[in-house]
């Protein structure tokens, strides 16, 4: 469980100690060699930023943030948890920037917050639950968000230090995720694989 | 107990979630977290393939602009290495603080003393201008020959027999011309016949209070009006008094 976590978290510590070494061609060597800048885009498409954008905005975060303010990260073991902190705060700006510029049909202003209790004729279980997934995001970004982040193998304590909450009030945050996903994935169990 | 009940149920949801075979967790916890799991996996995969392995441009972009940044960073380098040093950042602001104030204090200074320079502080000699008409008869040989014996013709019985004469007041009665001997009755009754050099030893008397209690606002009427008969002495004392804040 924690060798695949503690690596990636040396991984990002190893990076921004190149850059404050001055290293800035080596740090990004390595920055594409563990796999940051997918993960990071990624991350941004997954917050419902397109491509083009998500690839413009982890440039951007790499330039103005990890090259110019790595000398301001504290706990440099925090590193990993200090760039999601960061890119997460970006893709919020750049999601408020995309929602004002958005203009919204008609039909979105319905209530999202009920899972819909109708299933497709031949679906598997997979694929309702994939799609139930989709609904989730939608309706709640933030606790797929912080999903998102247990899956990829961050601790409580690092989600904590990311989404800006003490580490109860994470594990809390966390059981009404489990909780709330529940809910959405319970019309999946009728299907039979 | 419900509440590490719960706790537990959380961490093997966790676990599972995280791809860690958990013994004794819930069936249907067990299979809701890797149902999640799988689904978010290809999902991931699924956003992955849309993104390049390679991207050369975007390595290229942010390589230019980390070397501009690193250009503007080394302009600035000379100022935060210096102020790196706590010590000489400390010393150099509080050397710098006193020169500003030792200037500051020199050029007040030099200001102070021009200003005492252009204060006059000894009184004006007074007098009274006298018209004196000299109507005494000279007889026909000093009327019309000089004292050589020449002959100065009958035209100098026309000349004019008026004379203007200054005639300074005897010095021994004067009680409005030195520091020492200043009156007030004295100098206001040569004041009010006009004299501009009483007039000012009388504003002179109110500043450094000779003989009169002491007052600035009498003091600077008495320069003002000695300065509207043409007293430069008397505005230049005007000025001082409104420079050292004695007369708002």
């Amino acid at each position: 469980m924690t060798k695949e976590k503690l690596s990636k978290r040396d991984q990002a510590t190893e990076i921004i100690q190149l850059f404050r070494e001055g290293d800035s061609d080596g740090a990004m060597r390595l920055f594409e060699k563990y796999g940051f800048r997918k993960e990071f885009i990624r991350f941004t498409m997954k917050s419902g930023i397109n491509k083009e954008d998500a690839r413009d905005l982890v440039q951007e975060f790499t330039i103005d943030k990890l090259y110019m303010q790595s000398d301001s990260i504290k706990d440099i073991e925090f590193a990993r948890t200090w760039m999601y902190r960061v890119l997460r705060n970006m893709v919020i700006d750049k999601g408020r920037v995309l929602k004002k510029n958005r203009e919204i049909p008609f039909d979105e202003d319905r209530d999202q917050s009920q899972a819909p209790k109708i299933l497709e004729e031949n679906q598997t279980r997979s694929g309702c639950v994939q799609e139930q997934l989709a609904k989730f995001r939608e309706a709640e970004p933030k606790r797929a968000e912080v999903m998102g982040f247990i899956i990829d193998g961050l601790s409580p304590e690092e989600i904590g230090r990311i989404i800006g909450r003490p580490y109860g009030a994470t594990r809390e945050f966390m059981s009404q995720c489990r909780k709330k996903f529940k809910l959405f994935i319970e019309i999946c169990n009728e299907i039979e694989e | 107990m419900m509440k590490n009940k719960e706790q537990k149920i959380l961490q093997d949801w966790i676990d599972t979630l995280q791809g860690v075979a958990v013994k004794g967790i819930d069936i249907k916890t067990r299979l809701e977290a890797r149902l999640l799991r799988n689904a978010w996996i290809t999902e991931n995969k699924k956003i992955e393939n849309e993104i390049p392995d390679r991207d050369d441009a975007f390595y290229q972009n942010v390589k230019e602009a980390i070397a501009k940044k690193k250009a503007k960073r080394s302009s600035k380098a000379l100022w935060t290495s210096f102020f790196e040093n706590k010590f000489k950042a400390f010393l150099i602001i509080i050397l710098g603080t006193g020169f500003v104030y030792a200037s500051k204090k020199t050029y007040d200074g030099v200001v102070s003393v021009a200003d005492e320079l252009n204060h006059i502080i000894l009184a004006k000699e007074t007098g009274k201008k006298m018209i004196v008409n000299e109507t005494n008869d000279k007889g026909f040989w000093n009327e019309h020959f000089d004292k050589h014996g020449g002959f100065t013709g009958f035209w100098s019985r026309y000349a004019p027999t008026k004379d203007e004469k200054i005639l300074p007041v005897n010095s021994e009665d004067n009680l409005c011309s030195y520091n020492a001997t200043l009156s007030l009755e004295y100098c206001l009754v040569l004041a009010n016949q006009y004299d501009s050099n009483a007039r000012f030893n009388l504003g002179l008397m109110y500043e450094l209070g000779v003989n009169v209690d002491q007052s600035y606002p009498q003091a600077y009427e008495w320069y003002k009006k000695s300065s509207a008969l043409g007293n430069e002495d008397a505005r230049s004392n005007m000025e001082y008094l409104i420079k050292k804040g004695l007369v708002y």
